[in-house]
């Protein structure tokens, strides 16, 4: 997948950050106070549920990033489509002369357009 | 995520661009049978439900309802998109319709419209191609491939899809 510039530090990935960090501070105190493992004792639900919010945010910053990804894309994958057509450059070039030999025609009937509406 | 002038998401937008440039492409390729008019059949392509994706292209047009229906294979047929070329559903329009919809772009990508003339309502309507190509019905010369500055008058750029 390709990567994405346009994804920064922002209000998801702080929130997980500190709801981690918050988690295993709860978890160290209570595990030193008790003399418990970070991930058993008192304090475990906190800091499971602080790695848990860290894992969630950061898939959502990653679906973020392949979204911005994509649209940061769009002009060139439509850009590569008419590939064909830069084979008929030279084809555009010399139609040059054939569209000066008969030149566009207005587009600014307003009694077209009113045949077309009524 | 940023979304299109048209709403499309991204997968539908590239597929309407695409069929947008097949039906100007296929316009291009069978010019000796597309005659220039003004009159009512220039509406032909799009009344007569002629599916660019089918090999089917309208034998009457002019500048604007050529434009139109290349993007209504695009919009109509491909997307069930409503008329936001000319905001006519489909039926009617002409180049200041097609300047009162859209936005104005400054640099073009395919698929885009470019307005020549030199104020409104604008004078004449060509499909932006890519490779500084567009794709231009404005005489009995039939749809042709040209420089986007074929003509010195580009007045702007729009975008629909």
């Amino acid at each position: 997948m390709p990567s994405s510039s346009q994804v920064s530090i922002g209000p998801s990935s702080v929130l997980g950050w500190l709801a981690a960090a918050a988690g295993f501070v709860t978890s160290t105190v209570q595990s030193l106070e008790h003399g418990g493992a970070l991930v058993s004792g008192p304090g475990k639900w906190p800091a499971i549920l602080g790695v848990v919010a860290l894992a969630a945010t950061n898939a959502g910053r990653q679906f973020q990033a392949a979204h911005l990804t994509k649209a940061a894309t769009i002009a060139a994958d439509v850009a590569a489509v008419p590939d064909a057509l830069q084979a008929l450059a030279a084809e555009a070039q010399a139609n040059v002369a054939a569209a000066q030999a008969t030149p566009d025609g207005v587009d600014n009937d307003q009694v077209a357009f009113a045949h077309d509406v009524s | 995520m940023s979304r299109s002038v048209s709403g499309l998401s991204t997968r539908h937008r590239r597929q309407a661009v695409n069929a947008v440039l097949q039906a100007a492409v296929l316009g291009y390729r069978h010019r000796n049978s597309i005659g220039y008019t003004q009159g009512g059949l220039r509406w032909q392509g799009i009344d007569r439900h002629r599916d660019a994706s089918r090999g089917q292209f309208p034998n009457y047009a002019d500048c604007s309802a050529f434009a139109t229906w290349c993007y209504w294979n695009g919009l109509r047929l491909r997307a069930r998109h409503s008329d936001i070329i000319n905001g006519e559903r489909w039926r009617a329009g002409f180049t200041g319709t097609m300047m009162e919809h859209g936005v104005r772009v400054s640099s073009l990508i395919p698929g885009d419209a470019v307005i020549y003339g030199t104020g409104y309502p604008g004078e004449h309507v060509a499909i932006y191609t890519g490779g500084g190509l567009v794709v231009s019905h404005g005489s009995s010369a039939g749809p042709l491939l040209l420089p986007v500055r074929y003509r010195s008058d580009v007045l702007q750029y729009r975008r629909y899809i």
